[in-house]
């Protein structure tokens, strides 16, 4: 088990860096302070979970252009991980995966309401599938037409597909944005 | 804010008093693991409901950051939590 200092260490270490100022000082003397070595150990694994929630804050404020230069490099970062995936056989689920986790980092940040995160996780959904049954209805047409046969039924509502794509990415993010700016106060992230 | 059973106790502690408290005699009172408290007055302190700053008593011991409740908060303590402030102004 480690010890809680280096806990500590750890958490001041996962915190964005204009936060330590703020919270390093707390954790140290509050872990100095417990009484025994259990409630040090809880201490500590506490700053460890908020320096991760802290740091799970910043990067959902960097996906919204919150923090400038670094902003930019996540959103390539971003692109080059989307344009990696594709690359690879199971891209529906690695892009749900990749859109899940955004949308998860997005709900960090503002004054969620059941409102807004209703339509992020709704567009989400809807979003992820149509763009499965799109690459799929493609697929399927460009397959019939190689083989000289008509496309499948079920393929024929491709433009549907697009449509619903769109109405989806737009909804989440105005949801996000809209979520993202409804702040009570100025943040501690600053 | 979702209205758990830890946010109402945390709140309403702050609504019983009216000195600052130490986050970790917080969890002592409340008997909540800091785990909760933590993340909780770092909410509390970004929605500015809750604001904290170093005690300047260094005579008793470690330093220690204090938390206290906002006049923003305990409007919203009255109003959205329903919790009775003694201070004056019930739940409205």
């Amino acid at each position: 088990m480690k010890v809680p200092e280096a806990v500590v260490a750890r958490a001041i270490a996962v915190t964005p860096r204009r936060l330590r100022d703020r919270y390093a000082p707390e954790w140290t003397s509050d872990v100095a302070a417990a009484e025994n070595p259990e409630q040090r150990r809880e201490v500590a694994r506490a700053a460890l979970t908020l320096a991760w929630s802290l740091r799970r804050q910043w990067l959902a404020r960097a996906l919204l252009f919150r923090e400038g230069w670094t902003s930019v490099g996540i959103w390539v970062a971003v692109a080059v991980v989307v344009g990696t995936l594709a690359l690879l056989p199971l891209f529906p689920l690695t892009l749900l995966a990749l859109l899940a986790l955004v949308a998860a980092l997005l709900m960090q940040v503002g004054r969620p309401t059941q409102a807004t995160r209703t339509v992020i996780v709704v567009s989400l959904i809807l979003g992820v599938a149509a763009t499965v049954y799109v690459a799929w209805s493609l697929g399927a047409g460009v397959d019939a037409a190689d083989a000289g046969t008509p496309a499948p039924t079920a393929s024929r509502w491709t433009g549907a597909g697009l449509i619903i794509m769109l109405v989806c990415a737009a909804s989440f993010v105005s949801a996000a944005v809209h979520q993202a700016r409804s702040r009570r106060s100025p943040s501690t992230l600053r | 804010m979702r209205r758990t059973p830890a946010l109402l106790a945390v709140v309403g502690f702050f609504m019983s008093r009216t000195d600052p408290i130490w986050g970790l005699q917080l969890t002592k009172e409340l008997g909540l693991p800091s785990g909760t408290v933590y993340p909780l007055l770092e909410r509390l302190e970004r929605e500015g409901f809750v604001v904290s700053q170093w005690d300047s008593d260094q005579a008793r011991g470690p330093r220690r950051r204090l938390y206290a409740l906002t006049e923003d908060g305990r409007a919203w303590a009255r109003s959205r939590l329903s919790i009775e402030d003694p201070k004056g102004g019930g739940p409205r």
